[in-house]
């Protein structure tokens, strides 16, 4: 059994693991062994062979979409003072008691009290400079197969599918709690997940805008309320997707089990209307609203 | 004299008999003959788990003293190449920031209605659709001599011909901001 911290050691160092397979990291640090081999030699789990191709997605974020964002996103310093403002502002705690913590001895390392109304507190972000224009940090795909739950070997399908798309091993996703209605027990392997970053990320994204999303049927483009309010983008793909991809067309009859997927981007804006603006740079369609009243205003923050 | 070769069992006697009583001795559901669940399944399956779990070790290479020397030095150059090449673009990017900056505080010093209508405010602005991100070679179907731009007037159903079938297939969303343009393209820049 892992424990947490170990968890946490593992995730940190094989994060971005491309052409080792899973398999020969499961070395774990004995006692005696203090470092592992550099990063750079092949005997290292995090070696990177290197690129293999031009990334055209990269070279275009480099030398077209950052200057552009640069000068959409850039705020007077009125309105990004107002933002920053906004999102360091602290709301109201449930207990009044709790707005005498400076005065109380007693309470002087608890925990910050919870807001009222279960307001979230979003990421403060930084003054505007060259450095915080928003740039895509790394993809998540993530499948979920329901038919793990009554045979576990359907995973190797998701995972194997995972694989040929990303090009990285994927992890297996257990569940949280269980549902009995749907037959599910806690800590059941129930999907599978990929991180990738880098050339990995530039080839799938690729892939996706060339090849799969113009394919797509009956698919207008990711919704434009899309977002976590932090610049994170996601969307889904029901199972037709996946054939429509060139590494698994190709031996489309390998597969038992074709299963649906989603795909989180991650970025480093700070608004889901930046990260919008960073994707749609990358030729990824977004729907607009069809009504423009009230309701179909979309906000810039 | 030779304990050895006598193995213990894990579990006692009484617990082997009784779970070869309780292990139902059947075919597996793929080998009955007429059954629904067909035997690929099982096999793809099976091929699927050796390709991913039990392919053989890759054998790394085995670097001599010299060949270490060549790696880290090949490795050293790319990275300092890679690192010079983010330090260009982060000075560019620098001094870009730099000019836009000033200009903007210029901006605001002349009055207020010019820098207003020059800030970006509450103004949606994407990429456009058209944009076509530079690839190594042409597109296949070649330039489209006779392509038109939607007009932004509704009444006026005037679709682009497709030029290419992938994209153009479906007709381009509609933009629901009138005073959106495509963001000018810069006349410095090599078009590929």
């Amino acid at each position: 059994m892992l424990t947490r911290s170990k968890k946490l050691f593992l995730y940190n160092r094989y994060q971005f693991l491309s052409a080792v397979p899973r398999i020969f990291n499961k070395t774990s640090l004995h006692t005696y062994q203090k470092s592992l081999p550099p990063a750079n030699l092949p005997d290292s789990p995090s070696f990177y062979p290197g690129r293999t191709s031009i990334l055209r997605m990269e070279d275009f974020y480099h030398s077209t979409l950052s200057t552009d964002l640069m000068i959409l996103s850039y705020k007077d310093p009125e309105s990004e003072q107002k933002f920053i403002e906004k999102r360091q502002k602290e709301h109201l705690p449930i207990k009044k008691s709790v707005l005498t913590r400076d005065i109380n001895p007693f309470a002087i390392n608890r925990p910050p009290p919870k807001p009222r109304g279960n307001k979230k507190r979003l990421p403060v972000p930084p003054k505007q400079s060259p450095k915080t224009i928003p740039k895509l940090l790394k993809i998540d795909v993530h499948c979920m197969i329901k038919e793990a739950i009554h045979s576990k070997q359907h995973l190797l399908s998701g995972i194997m599918a995972l694989q040929c798309i990303t090009s990285e091993r994927p992890t297996v996703v257990y569940s949280k709690t269980g549902v009995a209605q749907w037959k599910l027990r806690k800590d059941m392997p129930i999907g599978c997940k990929v991180s990738i970053s880098g050339p990995p990320m530039y080839t799938f994204l690729d892939k996706l805008v060339e090849i799969v999303l113009p394919r797509m049927k009956e698919w207008h483009g990711i919704p434009i309320t899309s977002g976590d309010q932090n610049g994170n983008i996601a969307m889904g793909f029901p199972a037709s997707a996946l054939s429509l991809f060139p590494d698994i067309e190709g031996n489309y009859d390998m597969f038992p089990l074709m299963t649906g997927f989603d795909v989180i981007f991650n970025t480093t804006a700070y608004t889901d209307y930046e990260g919008r603006m960073l994707l749609s740079g990358f030729q990824i369609p977004f729907t607009p609203r069809k009504k423009m009243g009230r309701k179909g205003r979309i906000n810039r923050n | 004299m030779s304990n050895h070769f006598s193995y213990r069992s894990a579990l006692s006697t009484s617990i082997r008999g009784l779970l070869a009583r309780t292990v139902k001795k059947s075919k597996p559901k793929s080998e009955i003959p007429g059954s629904q669940n067909a035997n690929i399944t099982d096999t793809r399956y099976q091929i699927i788990k050796r390709i991913l779990y039990e392919t053989p070790k890759p054998e790394l290479p085995k670097m001599t003293e010299q060949d270490l020397e060549r790696h880290e030095t090949i490795d050293r150059a790319w990275k300092l190449f890679l690192r010079n090449q983010q330090e260009e673009r982060e000075n560019e990017l620098a001094a870009k920031y730099r000019k836009l900056n000033e200009a903007n505080l210029e901006l605001e010093k002349l009055g207020p209605r010019l820098f207003n209508s020059a800030q970006i405010g509450n103004k949606i602005m994407m990429f456009p659709r058209q944009m076509k991100i530079p690839t190594e070679t042409p597109p296949l179907n070649g330039w489209n001599y006779d392509y038109k731009p939607l007009s932004s007037d509704p009444t006026k159903n005037s679709k682009p011909l497709p030029s290419d079938p992938i994209k153009d297939s479906e007709p381009l969303p509609s933009n629901p901001i009138k005073d959106f343009e495509p963001l000018p393209s810069d006349p410095n820049k090599v078009s590929s």
